[in-house]
């Protein structure tokens, strides 16, 4: 089962994909072993039996949504900060490959100068290079994650653009943009719905409404008319990976494992 | 025509038959396999022992010269044994019924090559086999990691592959917790994935990672290297897989490896597969012909109409969720126009292609094929061999056909501008100018052109305004667009919406397109801005033609083809003509639309008055990027140093509250129903990815069969939620007969394969075969040994001196070539080197530089075939330049310096290495080399084989090469102090007396230098070590008491002293 990707917008007309993965290792204990298939392996003598295809799992939308808002700062840490000069001449340079930090105290402190005091708390709690410029980030609050960033050097480069875009200069260079084009539904409602809409404010259902669609109330009368308009963003390449390690229980239903 | 959707089922039903009777056949085969296998392998076993036991007794000269591989004797124990067979469970990851069933057929089968229908999947199945072949071995009781390299992968199937390879061993893990509680069972069950694509590791790096095991992705190249090196052993492979078999080319290193491989390890798997049955059928026989190269036994062919696939993916969900939406749209009346004018001219051009080339020409070439993905392929095919004897006008026509094919495309994808500017273009180049009068393409003699350039203008411009045509599949996607929009905001839908296209020039116009449908006058202002652009290029064009124009010399060439293409008034002294009512016809025809030259229009309208000041959202982004995707990986190679810019001003910028906060706010979960994905279809390759997206609705644009069949997967997976599926295409339209053709072909291809496949022949081989090229050299070794021994022939004959096996050195660097690996099939022993000077070095005195015609042409041009010489002949008596033809390529250099004519490659008449040189200016060259270095040897070969036969025969009766000579020669030397340097010369003089040692090899020799930089080393080192080493048990002895002798003698020397 292969990763979902999730969307988060990071600028103005600017997004980034994350790919999410959920590990499931804790979730197969219940698997039964019949409709298996066995066969000798000559090559490695041994009788290999197969078993029948794992159920799946997804993350629904509500928690994708949970998950993202979570990582918040973190995403925008590792955005902006991460592979600042400070980060990679100060922390990145003394860890080999394979070497373990801890987040909180050997990175935060050397990069939490004066003007970051007191203004962000992570929750990554340890840092991994895993290649030469692959770092495995271990994240611990509700969620535990373990977030690969696959090319600090991308992400270098997302860090420029994003920095100059946010000093309103040029277009930054294309090569930080995937190639798929992706466009923002945009819902104009010209109908006059709005009295029924003050009543019953969220039509959809809880926790899914945006904040760019305005929900439109279906009057038993009239048809309310609507137009859609679609609004091309940029969006950056795939460079962050997140693995679902744990998702929090829910507080009401049993629990179901992540 | 209904269901162009779902096109599966074979119609054929003894095909149908034929097939399942043959997986039939196949099952019971399996069945006795095994059982046969089961009885056998004790027998077999017990025999290996016993030649264990009882070594042949081999006299010193047994031993070849040169070991290529050396044998590592005991060692062979790691042959897993039946004894201590055991049962593994193993965690599978598949979730349709048929993937499993093709991991099992081909689990069970031996060395089979997988022929699968596009689309189907490959990627994950191969990354479930892999799982399950890397199964780790109990060998005396102890579990050893298996070592299983993936050849002849793209770097997306890496990339598929270790994703899935992760997702398993996460699956495998937690299995284990439950049933095993060993530690160190789990360490060794895990299956490591390395892609080893550049020279980015270094030797010792390897080493260790092979004696890891795992699995491995190597390039080909690096691994033909180590093999023949040494660094990792055939016997030590546990199996192969091989993918994308179609691409492989005759004598490819793959083919060479897997040679070497089962040469000397026979119970290692090797398993092929390949997603392109239409590569199978092309020539003769190919598919016995792939199968003996690769040394496979078995084929398993699995069509999309093979019932269990067909089962599994048609009835998947029910009817009333089955939401497939076809949306015919029919062209507007200029573009079938265009469209017949089209075909019209392609079919003449096809069939005056023939006229021309009769002795060439294939029944294969006419109009039902020529929307075939493979026509072009099949032109290129028999015609580039053949190039320097075919005419002018030929090459022209090829051409040709070659634009005819992309205007088709064009006009389906491109908008009106695009495609105007593409015919004008073609024009403009074919202006007749003072100079030449008839070079035009031909195609513009046929009288349909004139059809297709008028309606080209015309849906530019008519009567006097623009007309500005949009293609009509916009407007449909648009409401398509809204009406899932509605959908959306009545009931939610959690999935984004998916466009498919296939290329991303269309994906950007696809996107404008949408981003501006909202617009009143959307389209239009889409197409104006597009015309501004056109007519900026078009400036851009005019002035460098102009700074170009005196410098180009004129060329003079007149077309002469037969009257099917006689656009040219035909002379006549009667004063009324019979047929003139047609040729007026033709005349209005020809000024259909516009007479006037609508250029001279374009320029004095004035667009920006029209366009006004239409602002659009998120422009920037959408003129962005017009330029051919370049691989996004390339840039971010690991080896790259991470420093930023440091001309980056920001920088360092310090980060303030008010900063952050404004950040945050930005921040925001972008609900999935609200995107819009534009893609193309290359880049959704699996249906993993496509699973990555999860998509509600999917729109596809236009037809493709392999995305289709990846929609069906992902639909059968899904079955609880599928997507809706739209599914665009112009009726009666080149698209929809080019998307029959193409499933067409490949049920063709599918039931030849099966008809073929029941022909086979069995295929077995004895180990030794004699006829086999290399045997017959080792063959002619041991005779020679055995005159040798006999004293009644007379002595003193050149004859019956020492024969040893030839020897080539070859640089490393040279393996991407066919020659290395065909010199070893005709028993010539091949040492890879890093060598300075020259690539190949066939006796002490020979040195050869091989250059292909396009890296001739290139290192002329940059002068690195000066300095190659120099070196050559500085340190060789003949120096040697080998000029290689391809195998299929003609032997001349015309083809190689024909000029351009067209701005892009696709449409070029050129051959496709053609370059700046000229044919005079190549030869001129060649001789300049030649003055300069009158001992310069020179080769002219027309194939690698060819170039065996030469060097073969070179080397009869010189001496063979040495390489720790030749891989210092050339060397820089190094400054070192004389100190240093004593010591140093002290170290090499020590190491020049182990030569002595009676049966020491040169290459053995070489092996330890390259080990040991010091000789204190040497003498520190084991007996066994020594034999792991050298792996002759013999010499290895010999070396060590040497070496041990040779210590003590000093030790004494320094008492005495």
């Amino acid at each position: 089962m292969g990763p979902t990707v999730a969307t988060i917008k990071v600028a103005e007309n600017i997004v980034l994909p994350l790919r999410v993965f959920v590990n499931r290792k804790q979730l197969l204990q219940n698997n039964t072993r019949d409709n298996s298939f066995h066969t000798p392996l000559l090559s490695s003598n041994s009788i290999v039996y197969i078993k029948s295809p794992a159920t799946r799992i997804y993350l629904s939308n509500h928690d994708m949504h949970n998950l993202c808002t979570e990582i918040t700062t973190d995403i925008f840490l590792i955005l902006y900060e991460l592979s600042s000069p400070k980060f990679i001449d100060g922390v990145l340079k003394n860890v080999r490959i394979g070497q373990t930090l801890d987040f909180q105290k050997d990175v935060m402190e050397k990069l939490n100068t004066d003007s970051y005091e007191g203004l962000l708390t992570t929750h990554i709690q340890s840092l991994t290079r895993v290649a030469k410029s692959k770092v495995k980030l271990h994240f611990k609050k509700n969620w535990e994650l373990d977030i690969f960033i696959n090319s600090l050097k991308k992400l270098a480069d997302m860090r420029s653009a994003l920095l100059l875009k946010e000093c309103g200069s040029v277009v930054p260079a294309p090569r930080i943009y995937s190639r798929r084009r992706v466009l923002l539904t945009e819902t104009i409602s010209t109908g006059e719905p709005i009295l029924a809409q003050e009543e019953d404010p969220s039509p959809i259902g809880a926790g899914t409404a945006t904040a760019i669609e305005t929900a439109p109330v279906i009057d038993e009368d009239k048809k309310p008319s609507l137009t859609f308009r679609y609004r091309t963003v940029a969006s950056l390449s795939d460079c962050i990976d997140v693995h679902v390690l744990q998702r929090p229980k829910r507080r009401r239903d049993p629990p179901v494992g992540p | 025509m209904s269901t162009l959707f779902v096109q599966d089922e074979s119609d054929d039903e003894s095909l149908q038959l034929e097939l399942s009777r043959q997986i039939e056949d196949f099952n019971e085969n399996a069945e006795k396999h095994i059982n046969y296998e089961s009885q056998i392998l004790p027998n077999d076993l017990l025999s290996a022992e016993e030649i264990r036991n009882h070594p042949i007794d081999e006299g010193d000269d047994e031993v070849p010269l040169y070991p290529l591989i050396p044998d590592i004797g005991e060692q062979i124990g790691l042959r897993p044994s039946m004894d201590e067979l055991r049962q593994v469970d193993i965690q599978l990851n598949l979730p349709l019924s048929y993937q499993q069933q093709l991991v099992e057929n081909t689990l069970s089968t031996d060395d089979p090559l997988v022929i699968m229908g596009r689309g189907l999947g490959m990627a994950s199945i191969v990354a479930n086999l892999l799982h399950i072949l890397a199964t780790p071995t109990v060998i005396d009781g102890d579990l050893k990691r298996s070592l299983v390299l993936v050849l002849n992968s793209r770097p997306t199937d890496n990339i598929r592959i270790s994703e899935e390879l992760q997702e398993l061993s996460w699956l495998e893990g937690c299995d284990k917790k439950v049933d095993i509680n060993e530690d160190e069972f789990s360490e060794t069950d895990t299956r490591p994935f390395h892609v080893i694509s550049a020279d980015n590791q270094t030797l010792e790096k390897r080493k260790k990672l092979y004696s890891s095991g795992g699995i491995f992705s190597i390039t080909s190249r690096i691994l033909i290297v180590d093999l023949l090196s040494g660094i990792v052993h055939p016997s030590k492979i546990t199996g192969m897989v091989i993918l994308n078999v179609d691409t492989l080319k005759m004598y490819s290193n793959e083919t060479f490896i897997l040679e070497i491989y089962r040469s000397k390890n026979k119970w290692g798997f090797i398993k092929a597969f390949s997603e392109a049955p239409e590569s199978f059928v092309m020539e003769f026989s190919p598919l016995q012909r792939k199968m003996k190269d690769l040394m496979l036994k078995n084929v398993l062919l699995w069509p999309r109409f093979r019932v269990d696939i067909s089962h599994c993916l048609n009835n998947a969900i029910g009817p009333d969720n089955n939401k497939v939406i076809e949306v015919k749209v029919s062209l507007t009346n200029s573009m079938s126009q265009i469209q017949f004018g089209l075909i019209e001219c392609l079919k003449k051009c096809v069939s005056e292609l023939k006229r021309k080339t009769p002795e060439l020409a294939l029944d294969y070439w006419n109009m039902d094929n020529a929307l075939d993905i493979n026509f072009l392929k099949s032109i290129d095919f028999v015609m580039i061999p053949n190039w320097h004897r075919i005419s002018w006008e030929s090459k022209q026509l090829v051409k040709d056909i070659r634009f005819l094919r992309n205007l088709m495309k064009l006009l389906i994808c491109g908008d009106s501008v695009d495609f105007y500017e593409e015919v004008q273009q073609s024009l403009d180049a074919n202006r007749p100018s003072v100079s030449r009068k008839y070079t035009e393409s031909p195609w513009l003699m046929a009288e349909e052109s004139q059809l297709v350039i008028s309606y080209a203008k015309k849906r530019i411009y008519t009567n006097g305004e623009y007309n500005l045509e949009t293609l009509p599949k916009w407007e449909q996607l648009i409401h398509i667009l809204d009406d899932i929009s509605y959908q959306r905001s009545v009931k939610e839908i959690f999935g984004p919406t998916l466009i498919m296209c296939s290329s991303s020039a269309e994906c950007l116009q696809l996107a404008r397109i949408i981003s501006m449908s909202s617009n009143k006058n959307g389209f239009r202002n889409n197409m104006l801005q597009k015309l501004q652009l056109y007519r900026a290029g078009r400036e851009e064009r005019k002035k460098i033609a102009k700074e170009v124009h005196d410098k180009e010399p004129e060329r003079d060439a007149e077309l002469n083809v037969s009257t099917a293409f006689a656009k040219e008034q035909i002379l006549t002294k009667r004063r009324r003509t019979r047929g003139a009512a047609a040729v007026a016809a033709v005349e209005r025809l020809k000024s259909a639309g516009s007479g006037d030259d609508i250029e001279t229009v374009i320029d004095q309208y004035n667009i920006e008055e029209e366009l006004g000041s239409v602002q659009l959202p998120g422009e920037e982004s959408i003129f962005m990027t017009f330029e051919e995707e370049t691989p996004e990986s390339a840039s971010y190679s690991d080896s790259e140093n991470i420093q930023l810019d440091s001309l980056h001003p920001y920088a360092d910028s310090e980060v303030t509250k008010e900063v952050w906060n404004s950040r945050l706010e930005e921040y925001q979960y972008v609900n999935c129903g609200d995107q819009i994905i534009v893609e193309r279809f290359d880049n959704i390759n699996d249906e993993a990815l496509l699973q990555e997206i999860m998509p509600s609705f999917i729109i596809i644009y236009e037809p493709d069969l392999s995305f289709i069949r990846r929609v069906e997967i992902h639909r059968a997976i899904h079955r609880d939620m599928p997507p809706k599926v739209f599914f665009m295409y112009y009726g009666d339209s080149i698209e929809e007969q080019g998307h029959l053709t193409a499933i067409k072909k490949e049920k063709d291809a599918f039931s030849k394969l099966i008809r073929e496949n029941a022909m086979l022949a069995h295929h077995f081989e004895a180990d030794d075969d004699l006829s086999h090229y290399k045997n017959l050299a080792e063959r002619k070794l041991k005779m020679n040994r055995l005159r040798k021994r006999s004293t009644r022939v007379a002595g003193g004959q050149a004859a019956l001196g020492d024969l040893t096996q030839d020897v080539v050195i070859v640089d490393t660097r040279e393996f991407n070539a066919s020659l290395p690996g065909l010199l070893y099939r005709y028993g010539v022993r091949v040492v890879p080197c890093m060598l300075t000077v020259g690539d190949y070095i066939i006796s002490p005195d020979i040195c050869i530089e091989r250059k292909s015609i396009s890296d001739l042409i290139g290192s002329l041009q940059n002068n690195r075939l000066i300095s190659q010489c120099k070196k050559m002949s500085s340190h060789y008596r003949y120096p040697t330049l080998l000029i290689e033809f391809e195998e299929g390529q003609s032997f001349s250099l015309e083809p190689f310096s024909e000029r351009r004519s067209y701005r892009s490659k696709e449409s070029s008449a050129v051959h496709p290495i053609s370059s700046k040189l000229s044919q005079d200016e190549i030869q001129m060259e060649l001789s300049k080399i030649v003055m300069r270095f009158p001992n310069l040897r020179m080769i002219w070969s027309s194939s690698p084989l060819q170039t065996v036969n030469i060097i073969l025969e070179l080397k009869l009766g010189r001496e063979q090469p040495d390489p720790n000579q030749s891989v210092t020669l050339g060397l820089k030397k190094s400054k070192t102090d004389g100190k240093n340097k004593d010591k140093k010369a002290n170290n090499q003089e020590k190491f020049a007396k182990l030569l002595q040692v009676p049966g020491i090899s040169k290459v053995d020799y070489f092996n330890l230098r390259k080990e040991f930089k010091r000789y204190s080393k040497l003498e520190s080192l084991g007996k066994d070590e020594l034999l792991d080493l050298l792996g002759d048990e013999n010499l290895s002895e010999k070396v060590f008491a040497y070496v041990q002798q040779e210590k003590r003698d000093s030790e004494q020397d320094y008492q005495d002293f």
